[in-house]
């Protein structure tokens, strides 16, 4: 091989490796680019920790609950989540523990029988129109007691002298002992409204002979009537049918400042109400917070309560009825003076709930959707329409009529 | 015939260059794994709250937890006097509670207090817990004074927490690509076969015939595939 010849193959290998190193330096250096493009979208590691985007907010329940405050279950655990609210719960003794903490700033919204924030607001409100408590709900629209007696009673002259169990002097069942029996025509001394404690104590007393009455609540009044030995003599919406029983209130203060949180509990106690409308949803939920207990008999409960609209689902205060209430408080001394629902009321919040909800149309609100695999009890009861109950007595507001609250606090006294 | 071979393999070296660069920059959609981790942390579930209690009274806290989220807290009677009677402290669920509250209507729930919590306060007056929701559901947390016959300065504080866990999610979602690594790794193995080819024909010898050669007067005439005769 001539010198020359392999310098020429010599120079055409130099050539071609230079082409081959210019093209994979260039590949190479491409592919690395986007190599380092890519690298960011194959792979993600997020830490995270649980957060609350729900706005806060405390609130007071007067009492243990019982079997009427389902609604009030679904209000803090279910409805009020759905609208962006986290209802922290506490629960006191009674409405007027609420009122203090609700006072002492240690809860935001109270519920309660409206008759402990009016006494509140009368007590450090003034004279130029400044209350600093404002009741804006209702929780339950009706009180749900009655006179639950023995067969041996037949009318309220058999009741002169004989022991009917309330809770304690002073309570809420001692006020409607001494109502109901005044009403019907018994004088102070033949009424005796016996304090026998709780409610499951009081109805002991009455299956055990120890009392011939018991004030109690719809469920206690079935269980009694479907036993063969008691019937309901009278029921309290039977004779103060425009009573309030227990409403939702807050500050002034509060109000100002967060009104949307205001709002949003009120349309979750409507949606709540609502929700108790259906009783197929409510026995089963009932099933599940008394297990053991009849379905039939809280079916039954559950009709008497609709007719009592306990769970107004559009709402249960108005201006009659809050004016109502008011007179009846100052009549038995719950309340030292008259003091004009404007001041300590509103109706903006309710109203605006309905706007936003709509009114409630599923079912006829005094009779609720009834689930028709329940059987009907045939009994009557007085303030319960008999399209309820097969055999009830349509009784509602017949006695109210003349009722002189004042004179019967005097009575009381 | 060398230099034909050698544009082959250079031909070849651009093929397997454009698989790698197309497979580098036109990737196709590809699985997005993403690792969540849920560290433990303490939530205050029930805000610091004191209060004053009746003699006789309660007070209760009601919290909605899931199936094995942790409550941790302390609940404490301010100058307890155990002379005054027992202060108990409960965890329940919802029928235990409206049980424990004189319901309406009332039933013994099945199970009674099973997973549940039911303390009496030391003598100092506060009792730390530590609990684990056996399911999920409302619980309420109750300072039950009915047996103590003054009033009591009660305080509660109480944080809520989960157990820290990881989960990976792997989704493919259209907006998310990665490299085609098959046609990064195919077009780098042609790459290579180009090279080997282009080397191939660099270094072998050319088949050219030799360029024929006048003969000279003289000068004998060479031909290389065959011997010179004699």
């Amino acid at each position: 091989m001539s010198y020359s010849r392999l310098r020429g193959i010599t120079r055409s290998i130099t050539i071609l490796l230079v082409v081959v190193i210019i093209i994979v330096a260039g590949v190479a250096g491409i592919a690395f680019t986007g190599a380092l493009n890519h690298s960011s979208s194959t792979s993600s590691t997020t830490t995270t920790t649980s957060t609350q985007s729900l706005q806060d907010v405390t609130m007071g329940f007067a009492g243990v609950p019982d079997v009427t405050d389902t609604p009030g279950f679904m209000l803090w655990q279910n409805f009020a989540n759905q609208l962006g609210l986290n209802i922290h719960v506490q629960y006191y003794d009674g409405d007027t523990t609420v009122a203090d903490a609700v006072v002492a700033g240690n809860v935001q919204i109270g519920e309660g029988g409206f008759q402990a924030v009016l006494a509140a607001d009368e007590t450090q409100g003034n004279s130029s129109g400044s209350y600093p408590f404002v009741v804006f709900g209702s929780y339950e629209a009706s009180n749900d007691f009655g006179l639950l007696v023995s067969n041996s009673i037949k009318n309220f002259s058999d009741l002169a002298g004989k022991p009917v169990a309330i809770s304690s002097v002073g309570s809420t069942s001692y006020i409607f002992c001494q109502l109901l029996e005044q009403n019907n025509g018994l004088s102070a001394s033949q009424i005796n409204c016996a304090p026998t404690g709780g409610t499951p104590s009081r109805y002991t007393a009455l299956l055990n002979g120890k009392v011939v009455g018991d004030i109690t609540e719809p469920f206690y009044m079935v269980a009694a009537v479907e036993s063969g030995g008691y019937h309901i003599l009278a029921t309290v919406p039977s004779v103060v049918p425009n009573l309030l029983f227990s409403t939702l209130y807050t500050s002034r203060t509060y109000m100002t400042a967060h009104p949307d949180v205001v709002l949003k509990l009120e349309e979750a106690t409507l949606l709540a109400d609502r929700w108790a409308h259906n009783e197929s949803v409510w026995v089963q939920k009932e099933q599940e917070e008394f297990p053991g207990t009849n379905a039939t008999i809280a079916g039954a409960a559950w009709k008497i309560w609709m007719a009592m609209n306990i769970w107004a689902p559009n709402g249960g205060l108005s201006t009659s009825n809050l004016n109502y209430s008011t007179n009846f408080y100052l009549g038995i001394h719950k309340v030292s003076y008259y003091l004009a629902p404007s001041y300590w009321s509103t109706l903006s919040v309710q109203s605006q709930g309905l706007q936003s909800l709509g009114n409630y149309t599923a079912c006829p609100v005094l009779v609720g959707c009834p689930d028709s695999s329940i059987p009907s009890l045939n009994f009557s009861i007085p303030g319960v329409s008999s399209a309820i109950l097969p055999g009830g007595t349509l009784a509602l507001n017949p006695s109210v009529t003349g009722w002189d609250s004042t004179s019967f606090w005097r009575s009381v006294a | 015939m060398k230099t034909s071979i050698a544009v082959v393999g250079v031909i070849i070296l651009l093929i397997g260059a454009g698989l790698l660069v197309y497979g580098t920059y036109y990737p196709s959609p590809a699985a997005t794994t993403t690792t969540t981790t849920t560290t433990p942390s303490s939530v205050a579930i029930v805000p610091a709250s004191s209060r004053t209690v009746d003699a006789g009274g309660l007070w209760s806290f009601g919290i909605n937890l899931q199936k094995g989220e942790t409550v941790s807290g302390t609940a404490s009677i301010q100058g307890y006097n155990s002379s005054a009677g027992p202060v108990f402290f409960y965890i329940q669920n919802e029928s235990t509670f409206i049980y424990w509250g004189g319901c309406a209507p009332c039933a013994l729930p099945s199970g009674g207090y099973t997973g549940l919590e039911n303390y009496t306060l030391p003598s100092s007056g506060t009792y730390s817990f530590t609990w684990t929701a056996p399911y999920s559901g409302a619980f309420y947390l109750a300072f039950d004074n009915e047996n103590y016959n003054q009033k009591a300065n009660a305080n509660l504080q109480v944080t809520g927490s989960f157990p820290a866990t990881t989960s990976t999610m792997v989704s493919s979602p259209p907006s998310s690509t990665t490299p085609n690594n098959n046609l990064v790794y195919a077009g780098a193995i042609v790459m290579v076969l180009g090279i080997i080819v282009v080397a191939l024909g660099a270094m072998m010898k050319s088949g050219k015939p030799p360029a024929k050669v006048e003969p000279q007067p003289g000068v004998p005439t060479t031909n290389p595939a065959s011997p010179p005769k004699r």
